[in-house]
């Protein structure tokens, strides 16, 4: 194990991503970067096999629904060697969300790519089996979505005048 | 794989050896769960079987999927910490505790150190209670009924500090961003400290009891061996990563609360085999208890919350944060758009990813075998689906 500080890390991140990331910024100890859909493949592979980041670890692959300015998947990655988080944002566009699959480099991104296909409709182009994971085949619909609507939450606001959001005028669905 | 080689298996191959023309064998798919004795909820696995082996064997998830996520986005802060402790019901507690930490950083709110010492406490307490647990249920599966016995009857003292101070045995509540939600009653400590005592005095007993065992060692040494690199493809945590010899343990690596000031190991094993990830799960155990003593007999004064606004209003901005759960990283990604609800909250759980590994782990393995390796992989359902 070689600690190694956030600042240092993000410095070494963005001097090997400089082509292919921007936006490099530190936030509570972790480096962040924006990603282009078409660059994200290169970056991660990047990110895994270099030897001075060696962000093995696969934390997590999920979205954001920004509504009218598309859909953000967010990818964490760790590096167990240097103690180091690296978070990338890409943004999808609105319009049929697509990118491309990262299970090539990381097949643990399998699930974690069919959560984020069934809640928010994101395609990722060349997932060997993108199906449902958690809800039923026939399912339609994105549940997290921000225009899918809480089914409860329409008959009956819960919990009724208690709900914080109400005090300050009105809340999200 | 296991030196127990199954009836029906030995006897095909000897047909095979003998040469016999008229045997005609195929694989065959069979159901597991979703109710299983040894899924702990509804877990189903899909396993397609040539004689007694797996060939190959597939998780299926979501019949405990609640939605969490979804619900997030209709809370204040104040019940999100409520509802996270639905989603790994064996440890509450600790569910809690990032979900406070991530708007405590947001918000730039001051815990007192009274509220940080008892959070590390009943963390590690709760930590314990969920090792309890799975060292009692992973002998059952094994067919082992006694240490669940043992397991129980130390989970009891523990349980009641826990229950005096929350008032609940599963769901405690307790957590708020801040602090907690009041100071602990008259009690709690010498509860608490008794309660560590006995588990301390018992520790042995268990190891004796099962690690030393040649029926458990036969079903579990050198039984689903998870190779560490994968292990990390996969983000895999907990004492399964550590039962594959990687020392990653938030609470060292990236410390939370004040877990730097106390003295403790991160167990690791060796050879990555459900006997490896049970040892590492006992000997987690002794050190949770050398951080509840060190903290209970250092225990400061002062108040359990602090200046906390009447509205929790969440700066604009997103956030990563995650601690060590007793079954590995839990970790949130919220983001804020500056109201009292979260714009988006995403639950990284340590179960899902522990679990999405398993295909893995079963290729190849004998039928027994799987509940060997199940047993091993500490999860629960809740944890995986939300």
């Amino acid at each position: 194990m070689e600690r190694v500080g956030p600042e240092e890390f993000s410095r070494r991140v963005s001097s090997k991503l400089e082509d292919l990331a921007s936006g490099f910024e530190v936030q509570y100890g972790h480096v962040w970067a924006r990603v282009e859909p078409s660059r994200i493949v290169d970056v991660v592979r990047t990110l895994k096999t270099d030897p001075g980041l060696a962000c093995t670890y696969f934390t997590f692959l999920s979205g954001v629904d920004w509504q009218a300015q598309g859909f953000e998947v967010v990818i964490v990655l760790y590096s167990v060697t240097y103690g180091n988080t690296v978070g990338l944002k890409v943004p999808v566009p609105a319009e049929n969300p697509s990118m491309p699959t990262i299970t090539g480099i990381f097949r643990s991104a399998d699930w974690h790519e069919r959560e984020a296909s069934e809640m928010f409709g994101i395609n990722f182009e060349g997932h060997p089996n993108l199906v449902k994971l958690y809800l039923p085949e026939d399912f339609i619909g994105h549940p997290l979505r921000k225009d899918f609507r809480l089914a409860s939450r329409v008959f009956k606001p819960w919990p009724g005048a208690k709900d914080p959001s109400e005090a300050a005028g009105g809340g999200r669905a | 794989m296991s030196t127990l080689i199954p009836t029906t298996d030995r006897w095909l191959r000897e047909a095979r050896l003998a040469g016999d023309a008229t045997l005609r064998t195929e694989e065959m798919v069979l159901n597991i769960g979703p109710q299983h004795p040894a899924t702990h909820g509804v877990l189903r696995v899909v396993v397609t079987l040539d004689g007694e082996k797996i060939v190959e064997g597939t998780p299926v998830v979501g019949y405990m999927h609640r939605g969490h996520e979804k619900l997030f986005e209709q809370r204040d802060f104040r019940q999100i910490t409520n509802l996270c402790s639905r989603m790994d019901w064996l440890s509450g507690l600790n569910n809690e505790i990032p979900a406070s930490i991530a708007v405590e950083r947001l918000m730039e709110l001051e815990v007192p150190r009274r509220a940080t010492y008892l959070r590390v406490i009943m963390a590690e307490i709760n930590r314990i209670l969920n090792h309890l647990m799975f060292t009692g249920s992973f002998g059952l599966e094994l067919g082992a009924t006694t240490p669940v016995m043992y397991a129980f009857r130390e989970r009891e003292l523990l349980q009641s500090a826990m229950e005096l101070a929350t008032g609940g045995r599963l769901h405690f509540g307790f957590i708020r961003p801040g602090g907690l939600k009041e100071d602990v009653p008259r009690g709690f400590v010498d509860l608490a400290l008794r309660g560590i005592r006995q588990l301390q005095k018992a520790i042995p007993d268990y190891e004796d009891l099962l690690m030393g065992n040649e029926i458990f060692k036969a079903r579990t040494v050198g039984v689903g061996v998870l190779d560490p690199d994968l292990a990390l493809e996969y983000g895999v945590s907990g004492p399964i990563l550590r039962g594959s010899g990687i020392p990653y343990d938030v609470r060292k690596a990236e410390p939370y609360l004040n877990y730097d000031e106390f003295d403790f190991n991160i167990p690791v094993g060796t050879n990555g085999d459900s006997f490896d990830r049970y040892w590492v799960l006992i000997q987690e155990m002794k050190e949770s208890a050398k951080i509840v003593e060190q903290a209970l007999l250092d225990l400061p004064a002062g108040s359990h919350i602090g200046q906390v606004p009447k509205r929790l209003t969440i700066p604009k901005g997103a956030i990563w944060a995650k601690a060590e759960n007793p079954l590995g990283e839990l970790g949130y990604y919220i983001v804020s758009d500056g109201e009292a609800k979260p714009y988006r909250m995403k639950a990284r759980t340590p179960s899902f990813n522990n679990i999405s590994v398993v295909p893995h782990m079963l290729r190849g393995a004998y039928v027994p075998d799987m509940v060997a390796i199940l047993g091993s992989m500490f999860f629960v359902v809740g944890d995986i689906d939300r």
